[in-house]
């Protein structure tokens, strides 16, 4: 319970090397009309900053999202349905394979908190702090609100809803909770892939084009770096560790 | 806690106003960090009424004194609304 962070049993690199797939994906996505945005690394932030410099062209016509809120923690039910996506030339829309990647993540988020609560429920783990448990339980409910609203978005756009988990990373986050025998170790995993789905989301900013859907991925980002933050502290870190989110998490 | 919650609201609100991409994962990356002082600070709100002494870093050696709530205090919704997000025009030059 008390091992010390520097000595995560598995190492970041497993994960990251599936989240680079992620990432690659989405600008596949983007059929070519996307290079890696980086804004959020150290180096590219002063690039970015400049491009924030002067947004008064968008401050200066704004939509009603500022104007007209929703209500808070609402699940955004138009988000992204019947959207205005960018076709790309692999068939399909941007916006909608987006949908179909996030909501990939999310089934994965889902199982694998579903597998930390069974396994704390049959003792495997050691015992179970309170707010640990609570922890687990709100995370994984906030989860499947997210994938139930990215299958919206699919199912909206006449697609089909996905149950399936990120191919890409479910074998080796399965690999590495099999190694999990405490609750310290499930949240660690717990924090990789809290941090991984908030990165996708940031990055996912660069290639998505309705406007429903960007608002969405934004909501959904937040929540899983409030996650991720939690979770930091849990394992005695300090909770916010960076400036800028960052987006290499998401594609290498 | 609640200049973070405008923060974080002002950002996701004004996402899907920008054309330029570059600045638009910029305030995505910002806004990512926002909420996440908004998480510790509802958190540690929750501490202050309850258990003060377990605002601390780290926690672990403690973590089983942590009350349940301190598990999803931080995070009340699945979406983060913005019905707290400042309009663009508060921040125009007049």
């Amino acid at each position: 319970m008390n091992e010390p962070i520097d000595n995560v049993a598995f190492t970041r690199r497993h994960l990251l090397g599936g989240a680079s797939v992620i990432g690659l994906s989405l600008i596949a996505a983007a059929c070519g009309t996307s290079t890696k945005n980086t804004a959020a690394s150290t180096s590219s932030v002063a690039t970015a900053t400049t491009g924030a410099a002067t947004p008064t062209t968008a401050g200066a016509t704004p939509t009603t999202a500022g104007a007209t809120p929703t209500t808070a923690g609402a699940t955004p039910t138009t988000a992204g349905a019947g959207a205005t996506t960018t076709p790309d030339t692999t068939g399909g829309s941007v916006d909608v394979k987006v949908a179909n990647l996030a909501a990939g993540l999310e089934v994965l988020a889902v199982g694998t908190y579903k597998a930390a609560l069974d396994a704390a429920t049959a003792g495997k783990l050691g015992a179970v702090p309170p707010a640990v448990a609570e922890f687990v339980t709100t995370a994984m409910k906030q989860h499947q609100m997210q994938l139930d609203a990215w299958n919206k978005v699919i199912t909206g756009a006449g697609g089909t809803a996905v149950t399936a988990p990120n191919a890409t990373l479910k074998p080796t986050v399965d690999g590495e909770f099999a190694k999990v025998t405490d609750i310290t170790g499930a949240a660690k995993l717990a924090l990789q892939l809290e941090e991984i789905a908030a990165a996708t989301y940031n990055h996912a900013q660069s290639v998505l084009t309705d406007k429903d859907a960007i608002k969405l991925a934004g909501s959904i980002q937040i929540v899983d770096a409030q996650h991720a933050a939690i979770l930091h502290f849990v394992l005695g870190e300090y909770p916010v560790p960076d400036v800028f989110a960052k987006v290499d998490l998401a594609a290498a | 806690m609640t200049l973070e919650q405008v923060a974080t609201e002002t950002y996701l609100a004004d996402l899907n106003m920008f054309t330029d991409v570059t600045s638009r994962v910029l305030m995505a990356s910002v806004m990512g960090v926002e909420c996440q002082h908004l998480a510790t600070l509802r958190a540690v709100a929750a501490l202050l009424a309850s258990a003060p002494d377990l605002i601390k870093i780290p926690i672990i050696a403690d973590i089983a004194k942590l009350p349940a709530a301190a598990g999803s205090v931080a995070f009340p919704d699945a979406f983060e609304g913005v019905t707290m997000a400042s309009p663009p025009q508060e921040g125009a030059v007049k």
